[in-house]
C-alpha cells in the first residue's frame, strides 16, 4: 500500500491558486478575464483609430483620380502643394493657413485661460447649493448642436442688433456694420464653445486647493503675481493642463465656427480639409492635410507638456 | 512694547469669535492663547498675522498700529497649522521665499536660509521637496521658513498638533529653547494645557470670544479664578460650598477653615487630584473617609476615583484596590476659591491705566 503523503491529503488544485484581491483563482482564469475586458476597447482603438490613420498615411501618398477617386500611383505632390507649390507656381496660402491655425488654436486658449481664473474662482466660492445653478448655467450652451449656436452669434453680431449699435455709438464702427466675418466674430465662437472645457477643470482644482499656501504667501510678504505664481498655479496646473489639451486639439480642427464666422478670407486649416474632402472631392490632399495637423497638435501639446514639467520641477 | 490689541471684535454672520479682546504681549515673551476648540484663539491669532480683518478694534505691534496693514507688509510671520510648504519647491527655496519675496540679494538670502536650518537642527535635506519629508522636518522647515525673515512676531497656530505625542515633548523643548536664544516674541495658539505650561512665559485662557483669565504660567496654574479656567487646566474636585464665617464654609465634606476670607455667601471650591492627601483614619489629618470605586494605574502615580465624587492622585507605591477605604487630608492652602465667571473676568489693564503704572 501507498504511503499517503502529506502532498496527497491537499486538494490538487491548490498548488496552482493565487489569492487575487481577495479571491482564490487559478491565474488562467485571471488572464481569461482580462483578455474579454480588453478585447473590445482594443478592437475600437484597432478598427476605428489605428487603421483610418495608417490609411490616412497611405493616401496622402497617392494620386487624385481624374473624378475625385484615389489612384495607387505613389506620388510626393500633395507634400509639395502643402508647401505652397502649386498648379501656378509658389504661393503662401497653404502655409499661411496651417500657421493661422495654429495662431487661432493658441489665442483661444489663452483667452479661455484668461477668463477661466476669474470664473472658477467665482464658481468655488459660491455656497455649496448654489453651486449647481452656476454650473448648470455655463453648461447650457452645451445643450444646444454647435450650428444653431454658432447661427446664434450670426443673429447677435448683426448690424441692426444692440452689440453692434453700442460699438457704433461708441464710435468704433460704422453704423450698421455687421461684425462678421471678421476675425473677431471668430475668437468670439471659438472661446464661447471652448470656456467651458478649461473652466471646468480648473473650478475643479481650485475647488481643492489648499488656501492655507496662499495665506502663506501672504505671510511671506508676496506680491500678487508671487502669490498667483506660487501658491496658486503649481495647485492649479493639473486642472489648466487638462482644459489646455481639451481646447487646443479641438480648436486646431475646427471648422464650424471659422467657416461661419470668418468667411473665405479666414479660412483655417478645418476649413481647408473639409474642402478636400467635400467640394473639391481631393481625398489624397485632406489626408495629408489631415496628418500634418495631426503632428502639430501632437508637437504642440508634447512642448507644453514639457514645459510645464520642467516649470513644475523648478 | 511687543503686541497690544484693544476691543478686538469679530462676527462670523450671527456667531461671536471675538468679543471685545484687550491682549498685552512684551517683547520677548513666549505668550501662549490657551482654550478650546472654538475659543476664537485662532481668529485671534490671524487678526495679529494680517490674515483675517477685525470687525472693531486696534492691533498695535511694537507701538506702531497695523490694524489696516495687509498682511504681506507686517512684522510678523505664521508657522501654519498645516505647516502650509510650498510643495513645488525645495526646502531651502521653501525657506528663502519671504527674504526673496522682500528683494534680499539671492546670496545673503541662501546664506541666511542656512542658518535658520542649522539653528532648527535641519541639515541634509535643503535639496528635497516638502513630500519628501517627515511630519516632524516639515515642522522644522515651517519654523525656519518664518524664523528667516526675522520677524518682530513670530506666530504658531498649533504647530505641533500633528506630531505624535513623544516628539510634541522633544520639539517643545526645542521650541522654547530656540526662542530663548533668539529673545524674540513668540504667539502660540494651542488647545493643550500641558504644552502650554512648558513653553510659555505667561498665558491666556480664552472662552467664547474673550480672555477668561491671564497671567503668567504659574499664576493662572495655581489660582484658577474661574470654574472654566480650573476645570481647563484639569482640576477634578470641584465642591459646593456656603460661607458660614469670615473663613470659614460648609461643604458635604464637613466644615472647613480657609487660610483666606471668603469673598461669597455660596460658592464653589476646588483642589487638584495631586494636592489630596491619604490620612490614616480617625486621626486629626483625616478630614473624611471614603470608598475607592476605580483605581487608575498610571505608572508614576495612581488616580483613585472615590465613592464621594473626588478624584485623587497618590503615589503608587501604596497598594490600594477598588472597595478599599481611605482617609483623605485636604490641605487647607491647595484649596482654591473660585469667582462667577460673569463678575471676574479678567482683562488686560486699558492703555491709559498701563501707561499710569509704568
Amino acid at each position: 500500500m501507498k504511503r499517503l503523503e502529506r502532498d496527497d491529503l491537499l486538494p490538487q488544485e491548490t498548488s496552482n491558486v493565487i489569492l487575487h484581491r481577495g479571491e482564490m483563482v487559478r491565474p488562467s482564469v485571471i488572464r481569461t478575464r482580462q483578455a474579454i475586458f480588453v478585447t473590445p476597447g482594443l478592437l475600437i482603438i484597432i478598427f476605428l483609430l489605428a487603421l483610418p490613420c495608417l490609411s490616412l498615411f497611405v493616401v496622402s501618398f497617392l494620386t487624385r483620380g481624374e473624378y475625385g477617386d484615389i489612384e495607387m500611383t505613389f506620388t510626393l505632390d500633395n507634400v509639395r502643394r502643402m508647401l505652397g507649390y502649386g498648379f501656378f507656381g509658389w504661393s503662401a496660402d497653404n502655409l499661411l493657413i496651417l500657421w493661422r491655425s495654429v495662431v487661432v488654436a493658441f489665442m483661444t486658449t489663452l483667452l479661455c485661460i484668461l477668463l477661466s481664473y476669474p470664473l472658477a474662482f467665482f464658481l468655488a466660492s459660491r455656497p455649496a447649493n448654489k453651486r449647481v445653478l452656476w454650473l448648470t448655467v455655463l453648461l447650457v450652451p452645451f445643450w444646444t448642436n454647435l450650428v444653431i449656436r454658432t447661427y446664434a452669434w450670426l443673429l447677435v453680431l448683426d448690424g441692426n442688433m444692440p452689440f453692434a449699435r453700442f460699438l457704433s455709438f461708441l464710435h468704433i464702427t460704422e453704423p450698421g456694420t455687421t461684425l462678421y466675418p471678421s476675425q473677431f466674430a471668430v475668437y468670439i465662437g471659438m472661446v464661447s464653445v471652448f470656456l467651458p472645457f478649461v473652466a471646468l477643470p480648473l473650478y475643479t482644482a481650485v475647488e481643492k486647493m489648499d488656501w492655507s499656501i496662499v495665506e502663506a504667501a501672504h505671510d511671506l510678504y508676496s506680491s500678487p503675481w508671487r502669490v498667483f505664481r506660487h501658491a496658486v498655479l503649481p495647485q492649479t496646473l493639473p486642472g489648466l493642463s487638462v482644459g489646455i489639451t481639451m481646447t487646443f486639439v479641438p480648436a486646431m480642427g475646427m471648422f464650424v465656427v471659422p467657416d461661419m464666422l470668418g468667411g473665405a478670407r479666414y479660412m483655417l486649416v478645418g476649413n481647408l480639409i473639409q474642402q478636400q474632402f467635400g467640394t473639391s472631392r481631393d481625398w489624397p490632399f485632406g489626408a495629408a492635410l489631415s496628418l500634418v495637423l495631426m503632428v502639430l497638435t501632437l508637437g504642440a501639446l508634447v512642448a507644453a507638456t514639457r514645459g510645464s514639467k520642467k516649470k513644475g520641477a523648478r | 512694547m511687543g503686541l497690544q490689541t484693544y476691543a478686538v471684535c469679530k462676527n462670523y454672520g450671527e456667531t461671536r469669535a471675538l468679543y471685545d479682546v484687550d491682549l498685552c504681549v512684551e517683547r520677548g515673551e513666549f505668550f501662549t492663547l490657551l482654550g478650546p476648540s472654538g475659543c476664537g484663539k485662532t481668529t485671534l491669532l490671524r487678526i495679529i498675522a494680517g490674515l483675517e480683518m477685525a470687525d472693531n478694534g486696534r492691533v498695535e505691534i511694537n507701538g506702531q498700529d497695523c490694524t489696516k496693514i495687509r498682511a504681506n507688509r507686517r512684522p510678523v510671520n505664521t508657522v501654519f497649522q498645516s505647516y502650509a510648504m510650498f510643495p513645488h519647491l525645495t526646502v531651502l527655496e521653501n525657506v528663502c521665499f519671504g527674504l526673496i519675496s522682500r528683494k534680499v540679494p539671492k546670496a545673503e538670502a541662501l546664506e541666511k536660509a542656512r542658518q535658520t536650518l542649522d539653528l532648527v537642527q535641519l541639515k541634509g535635506f535643503d535639496s528635497r521637496k516638502p513630500d519628501q519629508l517627515s511630519g516632524g522636518q516639515r515642522q522644522r522647515v515651517a519654523l525656519a521658513r518664518a524664523l528667516a525673515n526675522e520677524p518682530e512676531i513670530l506666530l504658531l497656530d498649533e504647530p505641533m498638533s500633528a506630531l505624535d505625542a513623544k516628539l510634541r515633548v522633544q520639539v517643545q523643548v526645542e521650541l522654547r529653547q530656540i526662542q530663548q536664544r533668539l529673545e524674540k516674541t513668540f504667539i502660540m495658539v494651542t488647545h493643550d494645557q500641558e504644552e502650554a505650561l512648558t513653553v510659555s512665559d505667561r498665558m491666556a485662557v480664552m472662552n467664547v470670544g474673550q480672555i477668561a483669565q491671564y497671567g503668567t504660567v504659574r499664576e493662572v496654574y495655581d489660582r484658577p479664578l474661574t470654574r472654566f479656567v480650573a476645570d481647563f487646566l484639569q482640576t477634578e474636585n470641584f465642591i459646593e460650598a456656603k460661607a458660614i464665617g469670615e473663613t470659614e464654609v460648609a461643604t458635604p465634606y464637613g466644615n472647613w477653615t480657609l487660610p483666606e476670607s471668603i469673598p461669597w455667601e455660596a460658592g464653589t471650591l476646588s483642589v487638584r487630584p495631586e494636592n489630596l492627601q491619604l490620612a490614616r483614619p480617625g486621626t486629626p489629618q483625616c478630614d473624611l473617609q471614603a470608598r475607592v470605586v476605580t483605581n487608575i494605574y498610571k505608572g508614576c502615580y495612581q488616580k483613585l476615583i472615590l465613592d464621594n465624587g473626588l478624584t485623587m492622585e497618590t503615589d503608587a507605591t501604596t497598594i490600594l484596590e477598588a472597595g478599599d477605604t481611605v482617609g483623605v487630608h485636604v490641605p487647607r492652602e491647595s484649596i482654591i476659591l473660585l469667582y462667577e465667571e460673569e463678575i471676574q473676568r479678567m482683562k488686560a489693564p486699558a492703555p491709559d491705566e498701563k501707561e499710569a503704572a509704568v
